[in-house]
């Protein structure tokens, strides 16, 4: 997993006008962009400041790339429905159908797939005749996210992804800028929340009053997929990350200030 | 497998249907058609000669690749942008081993126009490539004329004494004419200089040789340019009109032009069948990948005008392709339409030696940009049509249908189910879905679609 940039003494405000800057550059500079989000934390704040920039630019907001790769929870799906009618974005959901049709006892037997399926395992060095279908196994993993994104990328001819952190298209230990180039596709990579820490995208949440994926609220520190290795929690994650964050920032009074405030939000 | 040698011909202007209608007639065509492929669901990704090879050539529509006009900047600016491209087709190729050349009677293409990169050899040919060199040279000689009519320019020159100058101007129009005589102007086009150029050379394998003929281009049935040289008049209205004859067109003209679009194919016929002569004699026939394509079509009035570039209909967009493929391969075609953008990627393939068919695509697409800041003004009967002209359309092509938008004021331009107009209010679901695809296409561009 990549990380974001560490930028101690930038307030938020300066980080999403960053964010803004390299939104509007981004809308300059590349005549055809996708967003590839899921309903996560950092996926809705990552769609809040691209409607922000569309809307202060008068233009559409690229169209959205959803990769249903399987094991998302149905309120996934809901929450990326209802956030594209709120806002006005065409969701595209795509998903490697051949390899989810052929998935047997959480197992994937190679030869039941396609030639192109096939290929792709053949080239990625995997030898063996069985799959374990789980997204922790990464042959899976890249078979049910990253060909169903490069094939709509080269489908619809997006010139760049304009997509958060934590997305399937970045490589272990990625180097990772505002902008960079991926090759096989050729796309440019756009990550306007460079700056951003988990605390700072719980805050523009709460700040903006943004949807919160349902599961967030019931323990869960990460909503990508149902089964893996996740432990839910007691209390919802933004307790921890931003407690902290306001013990560190000021006395215990202004967490439980936040978390009041919070709750009368309805967030917890 | 060996890399083959590769030979790209463009009938700069052909439509499809001209000349498929005339296959059976034909020898060379037939004879390609029979030992490869004919492809009939192929679509040019603009109705001009510029984008269209460009896209050839970098795999990139219009849109992408950024060479077409461009409302907020001179038409002259488009040439530039062509030389600030990053590698196309031509030089890849060479990198890769190949001998190019390029045999082209169209000036856009050549390499003054910054086509010229990657090629060994890039000769510019023909009548269009003869009148530019006598066109700068009259006026290196002569120099600017004031005035903006040639009447004032005449007047202009009468007063300054300058007499010599139209003595000078009729010896070049004798010389111009006498070559345009030779070549048979304006039925014949250069075609036959191409292939004696290509047949007369030594080029070894593997090479790529690109050839784009003017036959099926305008003009079909005037002298021009015999009326005026555009040195003296420099009024581009006045020089258009004169040269591709499009001013006041009577029944007899558009006949007359559609009777000699329809000869290019017989004209071209016999100048390729001296190219397969030659390719057989030197037993290079059987492993050279032959394409015939086109890079746009033509209006014959049908529709508009006598002409092309501008507008999106199948007579613009839907151009020829046949494929010869090294030991005269068959591939099967898939379903869908093939796209003229695929042509790089198809080239590329066999210049490294891996078999390819020509891919079709689910949804492929034609886009025109409109005019340039301060471009001459079209021609159509005679009117000169500036802004109902300068339009920004996309068109979808898929499954059976064809949707093209008017980006400019978001209105639907023209609806096809099976290849005829089709009320778009009774298929409200499926113009949504082809707009959708049509909207992610057009990208960040200020391009609108009607509510539907």
């Amino acid at each position: 997993m990549s990380e974001s940039r560490e930028e101690p003494l930038l307030g938020l405000e300066g980080k999403v006008e960053i964010a803004e800057a390299v939104l509007k550059d981004a809308f300059r500079n590349f005549i055809r962009p996708g967003i590839l989000v899921n309903a996560d934390r950092d996926g809705i704040v990552l769609l809040h400041l691209i409607k922000t920039v569309s809307e202060k630019q008068g233009s559409r907001m690229p169209p959205v790339l959803f990769i249903d790769h399987g094991d998302h929870f149905p309120e996934t799906f809901e929450e990326i429905d209802k956030l594209s009618k709120e806002w006005n974005f065409r969701a595209l959901t795509v998903k490697n159908e051949d390899v989810l049709n052929a998935i047997k006892e959480g197992k994937l037997s190679i030869e039941d797939l396609s030639d192109v399926n096939r290929d792709i395992i053949k080239k990625s060095g995997f030898s063996n005749s069985e799959i374990v279908a789980s997204l922790e196994n990464s042959t899976f993993s890249y078979l049910v996210k990253n060909v169903p994104l490069y094939a709509s990328i080269e489908k619809y001819r997006f010139d760049s992804i304009i997509t958060t952190i934590d997305s399937s298209i970045m490589e272990e230990d990625q180097e990772v800028h505002f902008m960079f180039a991926h090759s096989d596709p050729s796309f440019s990579i756009i990550i306007p929340a460079l700056t951003f820490t988990a605390a700072d995208h719980w805050k523009y949440t709460f700040d903006k009053k943004l949807s919160v994926h349902p599961k967030y609220k019931e323990g869960y520190s990460s909503v990508d997929h149902k089964s893996g290795n996740e432990t839910k929690k007691e209390k919802p994650p933004w307790e921890s990350i931003l407690g902290d964050s306001a013990e560190r920032s000021g006395s215990p009074e202004d967490k439980e200030k936040l978390m009041e405030k919070l709750r009368a939000l309805g967030y917890m | 497998m060996l890399r083959p040698n590769i030979i790209l011909i463009v009938l700069d202007t052909m439509r499809q249907s001209t000349l498929y209608s005339q296959l059976e007639k034909t020898v060379s065509f037939r004879m390609l058609a029979q030992d490869g492929v004919v492809y009939d669901q192929v679509i040019a990704p603009s109705p001009w000669t510029v984008p269209s090879h460009v896209s050839m050539f970098t795999g990139k529509y219009a849109s992408e690749h950024g060479v077409h006009r461009h409302q907020d900047e001179p038409g002259i600016e488009i040439f530039t942008r062509i030389k600030k491209l990053k590698k196309m087709l031509p030089e890849i190729v060479h990198e890769r081993g190949y001998n190019t050349i390029s045999l082209h009677a169209n000036n856009f293409i050549s390499a003054a126009s910054g086509f010229g990169k990657g090629y060994d050899v890039s000769l510019n040919t023909g009548p269009f490539a003869e009148i530019e060199r006598v066109r700068l040279k009259i006026k290196e000689e002569v120099g600017e004329i004031p005035g903006q009519t040639g009447k004032e320019k005449a007047i202009g020159l009468i007063k300054s004494g300058r007499l010599g100058v139209p003595v000078k101007l009729m010896r070049y129009n004798a010389a111009l004419n006498k070559y345009l005589d030779k070549l048979n102007f304006p039925s014949g086009k250069g075609a036959d200089e191409i292939i004696e150029q290509f047949t007369g050379s030594t080029i070894n394998d593997p090479f790529f040789a690109f050839m784009n003929f003017m036959e099926a281009h305008e003009p079909y049935n005037r002298g021009a340019p015999r009326s005026s040289l555009t040195a003296i008049d420099d009024d581009s209205k006045r020089a258009s009109r004169d040269l591709f004859g499009i001013q006041n067109l009577s029944k007899e003209t558009i006949e007359a032009s559609r009777k000699g679009y329809e000869n290019s194919v017989i004209i071209l016929d016999k100048e390729l069948l001296k190219l397969l002569d030659f390719l057989k004699d030197k037993s290079l026939y059987e492993n050279t990948l032959i394409i015939i394509t086109s890079d746009h079509g033509q209006d014959l009035r049908e529709k508009k005008f006598i002409g092309h570039d501008k507008f999106l209909f199948d007579e613009l967009t839907r151009v020829p392709l046949i494929i010869k493929y090294p030991e005269n391969r068959k591939f099967e075609i898939a379903h869908g339409y093939q796209s003229l953008v695929s042509m790089y990627n198809f080239i590329l393939s066999w210049s490294e030696g891996k078999e390819l068919a020509y891919p079709s695509e689910p949804e492929v697409y034609s886009e025109s940009h409109g005019y340039s800041k301060g471009e001459i003004e079209r021609l159509t009967d005679g009117k000169l049509i500036d802004s109902p002209f300068n339009v920004q359309l996309k068109a979808i092509y898929t499954d059976s249908y064809k949707l093209v938008i008017d980006g400019t004021n978001g209105k639907i331009e023209e609806f096809l189910v099976d290849g005829k107009e089709t009320e778009p209010g009774d298929h409200k679901e499926l113009i949504t879905e082809l707009m959708t695809h049509l909207e992610i296409f057009s990208g960040s561009a200020d391009f609108k679609f009607p509510s539907f």
